[in-house]
């Protein structure tokens, strides 16, 4: 209790809040901003936090955090282009939700949805961080490899018009995954001893490419008459107290994504883009109405933005238990510590507790800021779609190129930004769905490593099988894939019908 | 008027021909190029050396991390940074074996050796389990079962070079399973996925302390102060060094002076109560070799890793 | 009358499957470029050299995916063709084509100014270059008169030296720098 005490004591002083709300706006705004991301405004933050005490960095940098799961958000359903790279499943709803003239419901549902998120994992990390930690900690190259077939699965939701291209969209991505060193023994790969593909395709630059200049580019296309209808209808209503009734009224979808993202952070090396594809293809496949998906759905929405935020507490889970960091971002929280003298492991929460509940308040804490900064500046926000797009475009371009070349301060990178952008908008005019390229390009490296690694440490194929964990997800997938082919099947059974009786 | 110009243009031709003044260095901000991500361990030492070189010199000194290829892709570019002084970086053990194994070209001897600054033991690291729990049944179990015991290293890097000499010098012979980095290793350690690994202060001391690992044996010539019970290799009779080194390098062709200017700044920081405060929290001894030093260290070096390197192939 | 209402009809569903037929022609050469590409790399992956560490050598894993990504496009390519036969074959591919680059006139100028902005970069350095792009972009979007000039200027000036002393004063992160122009 008075570890407690000191935690709380040491998050709730004056300085420690005001750092934390500046941190919160700034994580919001770099995730809004299409090429920067939360791992990048971290590590800005990171030798800010020096001159901090422990507990004061930490509650900045996850203040930044949180902020950042929910500023992809605004870009993802205002412009369509994922702010980060853990709101790719958020343009899918969000973005037809705004188009469709709301707007302001679109910003309302992911923000209340990131909220109820972080607090669901936050609690999930307070009440059961040791136990799943060591789940996690005991999961072999097997049952990560396992994992990852099952979730390559999704690409089944993702697939939009054709399932065909969706499938060649995904295996593009695995196969781009594959050039540059490889991650076993870093030799080079297809790279044709070319310096531009050396170091490989950054996740990054494909996820910013694919996604951002492919739609900038597409936005400028003239059809015909001028579309400049105003997005934005005159009387906004936020409905913020309604669609938080809204949210809370689908308690089920909320919980689910949220475990998902808790699940999913938890485990070292996967992260919030991937949860947030989960829970957005869990949600489509148990709800009753599959075919509203896509089409601007508020479960999409919800799924999509608690799987993200959720990530944010599941991250710290092996992190405060065992001193592993669960993500990228983690890993930066754990060296600001470590600066400080503290060492991250098992050993944290006994030798540090005021500072581990002091972390938990801080959680807590951020997305309250987050709530209140992103309410409070919705309005804002929805000015960005009022910009005229001789503005937006080429200046959304400018950070593209920034984020680009910040990430690993690299010129070529910024060549393969060009590149993969112009392929991007390539497939999405023959209308390949994009989604699963960026799954492929996820999953493909985990999926290799992890693949490798099991067949090192032991030759025998069938130890994916005779490994509980591992032999449930491999039936998992074989029932994703079942389930999603029959309803494809019927999807196009119902369509023949309705052209013959139409005929 | 127009010997007033003339005069004007020599001078301003001679002060151009004019070698870098050293006692000048550094008039602006000096970028520090880190080969690896942020977070990681040459990230955090580097960042340390960066805020004590900027205190010492009065000149910003920031930190540009160029990950990618196990740090060759920032070394690849720092090789083609301008020889002032103005940009300098830091290699390690890593690229002494990238090198002998054909992953770059580029070598210790293609920068200019400034100083080492940063010195991490290695630790010969144990997981629990029912075969052994000492070095000395390490040695006797894996000679009755030799390729049973899996070994966590990251493929054709240090701690694989690291296991070879312990295989070496104990003819002894272990199945290898690739991980990229230390963190990977001990989680894997911890689920019991592999069976031994190198590991280090920094990632592993609490889980020793914690009872669910293994300091079999250090790579040091003495005990550390860290773990004073494990024993040396040496002690267990052994005769190799598993450390882990960071030095500070600056392109080939910078002058002398700048050299010189650089090692005496490098000296002072690391006489700073604060930087070797902050390095052993960061798990690694702060010290000092100076050009000399740290070249001949290096040549060592570079001759045991070409003895070693057709064990790594492959 | 009637007659004139299902031939209208008719025509109606002859332009659809036309142009049903030509973007299937489009998609067909990209599965065929895709194809030929994947099959080309699964090849060179198969020569990379195995190790003796582990079963799966560096090019076990991209040998297996493009060749996967050869056979999905070979499969998708003959389907395009049976498609392009059943909507009556193929006509005025080439006014189509005019038509659908008409239509994207300025996205295509737009990335032919983003390959030259990033040619440029490293030679004249991220001040001058984005300021220079954002200009240009931006008048060639909105078309050109005094007012769109002026806004122009200031927007471009904002978003390319103010960015980058944002970004090189408080965070120490440097742009890239050019050889003639430091910024």
């Amino acid at each position: 209790m008075d570890a407690f005490l000191a935690g709380a004591h040491q998050v709730f002083a004056f300085d420690t809040l005001t750092y934390m709300l500046i941190g919160s706006v700034a994580g919001i705004i770099a995730a809004a901003i299409p090429g920067f991301t939360v791992t990048m405004a971290i590590i800005l933050t990171l030798p800010l936090t020096f001159a901090m005490e422990p507990l004061q960095g930490v509650a900045v940098m996850l203040s930044v955090y949180v902020g950042g799961y929910t500023g992809g958000l605004i870009s993802a359903a205002l412009l369509g282009i994922p702010g980060t790279p853990s709101s790719v499943a958020t343009t899918f709803d969000a973005f037809p939700m705004a188009r469709n003239g709301e707007p302001g419901r679109a910003l309302s549902l992911g923000i209340w949805a990131s909220f109820f998120g972080t607090v669901i994992s936050t609690i999930v990390l307070i009440v059961a961080a040791p136990p799943l930690a060591l789940i996690a900690v005991k999961l072999g190259p097997w049952e990560y490899f396992s994992l990852i077939v099952f979730a390559l699965t999704v690409v089944a939701s993702l697939v939009g018009n054709s399932l065909m291209r969706g499938l060649i969209a995904g295996v593009i991505g695995l196969g781009i995954a594959t050039i540059g060193p490889d991650p076993m023994m870093g030799r080079s790969r297809l790279t044709f001893d070319t310096d531009l593909l050396m170091p490989g395709l950054p996740f990054l630059i494909v996820l910013i490419g694919i996604f951002a200049i492919s739609q900038l580019l597409s936005e400028v296309e003239i059809h015909g008459k001028k579309t400049s209808h105003a997005l934005i209808p005159k009387v906004i209503d936020f409905k913020t107290w309604q669609v938080m009734r809204e949210v809370l009224m689908g308690p089920v979808n909320l919980i689910r994504s949220s475990m998902i993202g808790v699940f999913i952070g938890a485990l070292p090396g996967a992260g919030g883009s991937i949860a947030n594809l989960l829970a957005y293809d869990q949600a489509k496949r148990s709800s009753k109405t599959p075919e509203k998906f896509g089409q601007g759905s508020p479960d999409g929405v919800v799924a999509s933005e608690a799987g993200n935020s959720a990530t944010a507490g599941g991250g710290l889970i092996p992190m405060i238990a065992l001193g592993i960091p669960g993500s990228a971002v983690d890993a930066i929280l754990m060296a600001s510590l470590m600066v400080h003298g503290i060492s991250v492991g098992p050993r944290l929460i006994m030798d540090n507790a005021d500072l581990v509940y002091g972390m938990f308040i801080a959680m807590i804490v951020s997305s309250l800021m987050m709530l209140v900064v992103c309410v409070a500046s919705m309005r804002l926000f929805l000015r960005v779609t009022d910009i005229p797009k001789q503005f937006i475009v080429p200046t959304v371009i400018v950070c593209c190129v920034i984020g680009a070349f910040a990430l690993n301060n690299r010129m070529s990178d910024l060549y393969l930004l060009g590149i993969i952008g112009l392929v991007g908008y390539g497939l999405k005019s023959l209308d390949y769905p994009l989604a699963p390229l960026v799954l492929g390009v996820i999953l493909g490296p985990i999926a290799e490593t992890n693949l490798r690694r099991a067949l090192m440490s032991d030759a025998d194929w069938t130890t994916f099988f005779t490994r509980p964990i591992s032999a449930v997800l491999l039936i998992a997938a074989v029932i994703s894939v079942v389930f999603s082919v029959r309803s494809i099947l019927k999807i196009r059974k119902t369509a023949r019908e309705t052209n013959v009786a139409s005929d | 008027m127009f010997r007033k110009m003339a005069v004007a243009v020599g001078l301003v031709v001679a002060a151009a021909a004019l070698p870098v003044q050293a006692q000048d260095y550094p008039e602006k901000s000096i970028e520090f190029i880190v080969p690896w991500g942020p977070g990681g361990g040459s990230d955090a030492l580097m960042r340390i050396v960066a805020q004590g070189l900027a205190e010492e010199t009065g000149q910003a000194i920031p930190v540009i991390n160029m990950p990618g290829v196990g740090g060759n892709v920032g070394l690849a570019e720092f090789a083609k940074r301008a020889a002032d002084g103005y940009t300098i970086s830091q290699i390690h053990e890593g690229l002494l074996v990238s090198n002998k194994t054909g992953i770059t070209e580029l070598n210790w001897d293609s920068f200019i050796p400034v100083a080492l600054v940063a010195s991490s033991p290695q630790y010969l690291t144990l997981s629990k389990n029912d075969n052994f729990s000492t070095f000395e049944e390490l040695v006797t179990y894996a000679k009755a079962n030799p390729g049973k015991v899996r070994a966590g290293v990251t493929l054709a890097g240090i701690p694989h070079l690291h296991m070879a000499m312990i295989e070496e010098a104990m003819g002894l012979e272990f199945s290898y399973v690739g991980y990229t980095d230390t963190g990977e290793r001990v989680r894997a350690l911890i689920g019991g996925n592999i069976d031994i690994a190198i590991g280090d202060i920094s990632s592993a001391a609490q889980f020793v302390e914690n009872g669910d690992l293994i300091y079999a044996a250090v790579g040091t010539a003495e005990r550390t102060d860290d773990a004073p019970d494990v024993p040396t290799l040496k002690e267990l009779g052994m005769d190799a060094e598993l450390i882990i080194t960071r030095g500070v390098v600056l392109p080939a062709g910078t002058p002398q002076e700048t050299v010189d200017a650089l090692e005496g700044y490098i000296e002072k920081v690391m006489a700073r109560e604060e930087v070797i405060r902050l390095m052993g929290n960061a798990g690694a001894d702060a010290v000092f070799y100076g050009q000399d030093a740290y070249r001949t260290y290096l040549e060592k070096l570079d001759a045991s890793v070409s003895k070693l390197v057709g064990k790594l192939e492959g | 009358m009637t007659v004139n209402v299902t031939e209208a009809a008719a025509a109606d569903t002859g332009v659809s499957a036309a142009s049903r037929a030509r973007t299937e022609l489009a998609r067909l050469i990209s599965y065929v470029v895709l194809g030929t590409g994947s099959a080309y790399l699964s090849y060179r992956a198969a020569s990379l050299p195995t190790s003796r560490w582990e079963p799966l050598g560096a090019g076990s894993f991209p040998k297996l995916v493009f060749a996967v990504l050869a056979l999905l496009c070979l499969a998708a390519a003959v389907r395009a063709v049976i498609d392009i036969h059943r909507a009556g074959g193929l006509h005025r591919v080439g006014a189509a084509f005019g038509k659908w680059l008409y239509i994207r006139r300025i996205s295509i100028a737009l990335f032919a100014l983003l390959v030259v902005y990033l040619a440029v970069m490293p030679i004249v350095g991220f001040s001058v270059t984005s300021f220079v792009f954002l200009l240009a972009s931006q008048l060639m979007i909105a078309g050109i008169s005094r007012r769109t000039i002026l806004q122009s200027v200031v927007a471009a000036l904002i978003f390319s030296v103010g960015l980058n002393m944002l970004f090189a004063g408080v965070f120490n992160v440097f742009l890239p720098r050019g050889i003639l122009f430091a910024g």
